[in-house]
């Protein structure tokens, strides 16, 4: 059938943007660390490292250069830069003294532990939330729960969460804040994340909110919203089976954009939680000028929020029909 | 030449939002002299640390001693330069690519675009993050990297106008007139962006906030410089929080929150796109139930007693749509009102499916078989809209829901009002198709509304409307904007519903004509003659109605001049026509009631007896 083939090519071009992206981002990292003044070396190994190194002779700093690649023509050692990504080899944490791929993998299930139900949930909930305010505005008057709603995304995220650290740190009873990891129980576990899920899930709801609520409105005064209620089906009926097919497509799309950004924002909160995340390992690896993690941090962060991209173009072409047959591509 | 290429552009858009730009501009007037004032203030740490807030120390001090207040002072100037500075560059750089992108399209619009989409895949915080950590720690450092990262949004959003903007007439115009690119693009094309470039700088403004708080909070700040994140890194690392000193976080809390909320609502304000302010819109289906009259007892089917619609206008005098309205329907009439745009029949289908938009007022009384439609809940409504009367709204435009299946559309109103399962109802839907004459049911009931043509749309609309089995179908301009031979196939389709009641708002004469019955002439809000059909089109009696006749061949019907607005207690107490009536007299100061002249009705003082 042709339908399911324009979607496939639908899809297929979206990939291939993305494979572009993540090339780019694997260039940007190569340029920092190669074409940045100074000595790769030193981003690679850290001052302290590299001066330790330097100190003791300069031959092995040499063979150690040799080792690395750093004497070829930039272009090759772009192509084994990139032959290395795509094999794991993602360099030498010297801060942690492990391989980077490791300490990210370790970091990013945190990350994933709190960004995954955080997602899922707002986007769920204000959604939904935000299609009846769009829905009720056709009666109601008043805007209040629009500007409360856009208080609420006014606050950063973590901002909420230096707030609620403020007023809960007197409750000692609960452990609000800390380092989740291997070793306490599963009460500590889900006490910990508590906190910094319910500031992330309030933040990116509102967001989520005010685009379903505005999107809804905007489609109140489409003709088929007429012809439904002519039709003598109920409120639920008209939302729920008329408005949202329409609504849903677009509002996927500006969801999925927005993810970049509530993985920013997590990081912040983690750091705030003292959350053994991604945001918690760039933190330290900022103060510790850990080169090679950092970069690493981009290149995952970015591969996530591309995947989580890839999976909404999936349930947007699954959803609208018109990406099957080929008419709204753009 | 120049001249009248600038005077084809003085009809634009421009001055809609003058007055939120003047807003816009003597606020970022108040921020800097504010500024200039707030940077005289030094925190010199010569104070104890950790001192609450009291009369000395407004805000209290922190862990070095240091004012709060002055420092929060400080910092407001250093974050709220940056944030501008940033978001300047990157409005700067959005308008450019975007210009670019739009004007010169073919392969620099697809490369800038792929750039875009690449830009706003990429995570920003850590993007910046890890380019801050690279180029070493600083607040300008940040602001410049935030400029370089946070214009694709704009980009995309001045790309679209542009791109729309391009093709339309004054630009077109301009252009055969031989301006070239560079003036097109400074003269017409980027003013008509001014009001979405402000307001797309308003929320760069916000987001570089955002960002450069976030980027000072891990520590990427510079030390020397405080900003609203730098305060919250030093508070977080300072211990504030084992120590209680809530009065450190909060100021930078409270002004990054407060200055991203501003921001927003200002460009809110500017591009009046995300939150509409607090006017009732005029929503469907949402208005109070007509004011209840006297009971009368009846058994016509459908019998209209004095349906007045009026809505406020600007100047809160009611405007009045429909006045005083009397419709008697006997079983199985056909009947075609007609009228110019703007004579109030729209509404009064809507009046009688009670899907007025929300800010109409309305009164007098409506009964379907003897009932009271004013007296029945939210659920009898549905059933009534569901089962008794049966709308066909207009063909051409979205009357069909673009993402779901015509078969669904058509089925949608049995299962939900005859109580019959999905699967029954969707073949009965496939026959209901086949009896409007579709060769191939079975694939147009699986097909989309942007696969069918305007008749075809009018038909599965019609099919729709019979699927309930009411007994009034109520039509809306079924006729328009199809070719002859549609119009017949429609007419055909109506007449051919015997036990039914017709009751069809159109513009197009000949479509009355070919539906037989009665005629209802609708002029501002009153009906102005009655007629069977056969009789009407012979002899029309109302001087309007002359004119209409006259007129047939002009789509729309508008004759000449403008139809008389109808203020609730200003002037309209005549008749409506008399202004442009070539026989009025001095009576028609008076408002004429309905006389009966043969079997004809007719509101005009000719035919007193």
């Amino acid at each position: 059938m042709t339908g399911t083939r324009v979607m496939v090519l639908f899809l297929w071009r979206k990939m291939g943007l993305y494979v572009l992206t993540l090339f780019l981002v694997c260039l940007l990292n190569f340029c920092l660390i190669h074409l940045m003044p100074g000595d790769p070396l030193v981003h690679l190994l850290g001052e302290e490292g590299y001066s330790r190194l330097d100190s003791r002779n300069s031959q092995s700093i040499n063979a150690l250069r040799a080792q690395l690649g750093l004497d070829r023509s930039k272009a090759e050692q772009f192509v084994n830069y990139i032959q290395k990504v795509v094999t794991g080899d993602w360099g030498w944490s010297h801060h942690y003294g492990q391989p980077v791929v490791q300490v990210i993998g370790r970091h990013l299930l945190w990350t994933l532990i709190l960004l995954g139900p955080a997602l899922a949930t707002s986007i769920l909930g204000g959604g939904w939330l935000g299609a009846w305010a769009g829905w009720r505005s056709r009666r109601m008057v008043g805007q209040w729960p629009a500007y409360v709603v856009l208080g609420l995304y006014a606050i950063p995220a973590y901002c909420m969460g230096l707030g609620v650290l403020m007023a809960t740190s007197r409750w000692h009873w609960m452990p609000w804040a800390g380092p989740a990891g291997s070793g306490i129980g599963i009460w500590n576990h889900s006490a910990r994340l508590a906190l910094p899920l319910s500031v992330i899930i309030l933040q990116g709801a509102a967001y989520k909110f005010m685009i379903m609520r505005n999107a809804v409105r905007e489609e109140l005064d489409a003709a088929y919203v007429l012809t439904a209620l002519s039709k003598g089906l109920s409120d639920r009926q008209v939302l729920y089976g008329h408005i949202l097919r329409n609504v849903l497509p677009p509002f996927i799309a500006v969801t999925a954009l927005n993810i970049g950004f509530m993985v920013g924002g997590t990081l912040l909160v983690e750091v705030v939680f003292a959350w053994r995340g991604m945001g918690t390992l760039i933190h330290q690896a900022v103060i510790a000028r850990d080169y090679p993690v950092l970069s690493g941090t981009l290149t995952a962060l970015a591969t996530s929020v591309l995947v989580a991209n890839a999976a909404a173009d999936v349930i947007h072409a699954l959803l609208d029909p018109r990406v099957g047959q080929g008419v709204a591509l753009e | 030449m120049p001249c009248s290429i600038r005077a084809s552009a003085r009809g634009l858009p421009l001055s809609k939002g003058r007055q939120s730009t003047q807003c816009f501009w003597s606020a970022t007037a108040v921020t800097c002299l504010g500024a200039v004032l707030l940077w005289q203030i030094d925190p010199a740490p010569v104070n104890d640390p950790y001192l609450a807030p009291s009369v000395t120390h407004l805000l209290g001090t922190d862990n070095s001693g240091r004012d709060v207040l002055a420092l929060t002072a400080r910092a407001t100037v250093i974050s709220l330069t940056v944030g501008l500075g940033a978001a300047l560059g990157a409005t700067l750089i959005g308008a450019l690519v975007g210009c670019l992108a739009g004007y010169r399209r073919g392969v620099i619009d697809t490369l800038l675009m792929r750039l875009t989409d690449v830009f706003l895949l990429v995570p920003t915080l850590p993007l910046v993050l890890v380019l801050a950590a690279y180029l070493g720690p600083g607040v300008f450092n940040a602001g410049i990297l935030i400029g370089l990262t946070a214009w694709p949004s704009t980009a995309r959003v001045i790309r679209a106008r542009v791109l729309s903007l391009r093709d339309s007439p004054f630009i077109v115009n301009a252009r055969s007139m031989g301006a070239g690119s560079s003036y097109l693009i400074l003269r017409h094309i980027l003013p008509n962006c001014g009001e979405l470039l402000l307001a797309k700088a308003s929320l760069a403004v916000a987001a570089a906030l955002l960002s450069e708080a976030g980027i000072s909070f891990l520590g990427l700040g510079d030390p020397v410089r405080p900003t609203w994140g730098n305060m919250l890194h030093d508070a977080l690392s300072g211990a504030a929080l084992i120590n209680g000193a809530w009065w450190w976080f909060m100021p930078p809390l409270a002004c990054i929150s407060s200055a991203v909320m501003v921001f927003h609502l200002v460009a809110s304000a500017l591009g009046r796109t995300r939150f509409p302010a607090g006017i009732a819109r005029r929503a469907i289906g949402a208005h109070e139930p007509p004011r209840c009259d006297p009971p009368h007892s009846s058994t016509q089917q459908l019998e209209v007693r004095g349906l007045t619609i009026g809505f406020d206008d600007a100047t809160r005098t009611e405007k009045i749509a429909v006045d005083a309205l009397d419709l008697t329907v006997s079983h199985g009439d056909k009947i075609a009102i007609i009228g110019a745009t703007g004579s109030g029949k729209s509404l009064l289908l809507l009046g009688l499916l009670g899907l007025l938009p929300g800010d109409a007022h309305v009164g007098g009384q409506i009964r379907v078989e003897g009932h009271n439609l004013n007296t029945l809940s939210p659920c009898q409504w549905r059933r009534y809209r569901g089962t008794t009367a049966g709308y066909i709204p207009q063909g051409i435009g979205d009357a069909l829901n673009p993402l779901l299946p015509i078969g669904r559309q058509v089925a949608e109103r049995m299962w939900v009002h005859l109580g019959i399962s999905r699967r029954t109802a969707l073949a009965t839907a496939t026959d209901q198709l086949s009896a409007m004459g579709f060769p191939d049911p079975a694939r147009l009931a699986r097909s989309y509304p942007h696969q069918l043509s305007g008749g075809m749309k009018q038909r599965v609309l019609i099919a729709m409307a019979l699927a309930g089995q009411p007994t009034i179908v109520l039509a809306d301009e079924p006729t328009k904007g199809l070719d002859p031979a549609a119009v017949g196939k429609i007419g055909r389709l109506l007449t051919a519903l015997d036990q039914k009641t017709v009751l069809a708002v159109t513009h197009d004469l000949g479509f009355a004509q070919i539906l037989g019955g009665r005629v209802v002439v609708m002029h501002a809000g009153r009906v102005v003659e009655q007629a069977p059909a056969d009789l009407f089109f012979k002899a029309p009696l109302h001087p309007y109605a002359c004119a209409l006749l006259a007129a047939q061949p002009s789509r729309g019907m508008q004759i000449s001049g403008t139809i008389p607005e109808n203020r609730k207690g200003t002037t309209e107490n005549g008749c409506s026509y008399r202004h442009r009536c070539p026989l009025r007299v001095d009576a028609c100061r008076q408002r004429p009631p309905l006389f009966l002249y043969g079997r004809q009705r007719v509101r005009c003082w000719r035919y007193a007896t």
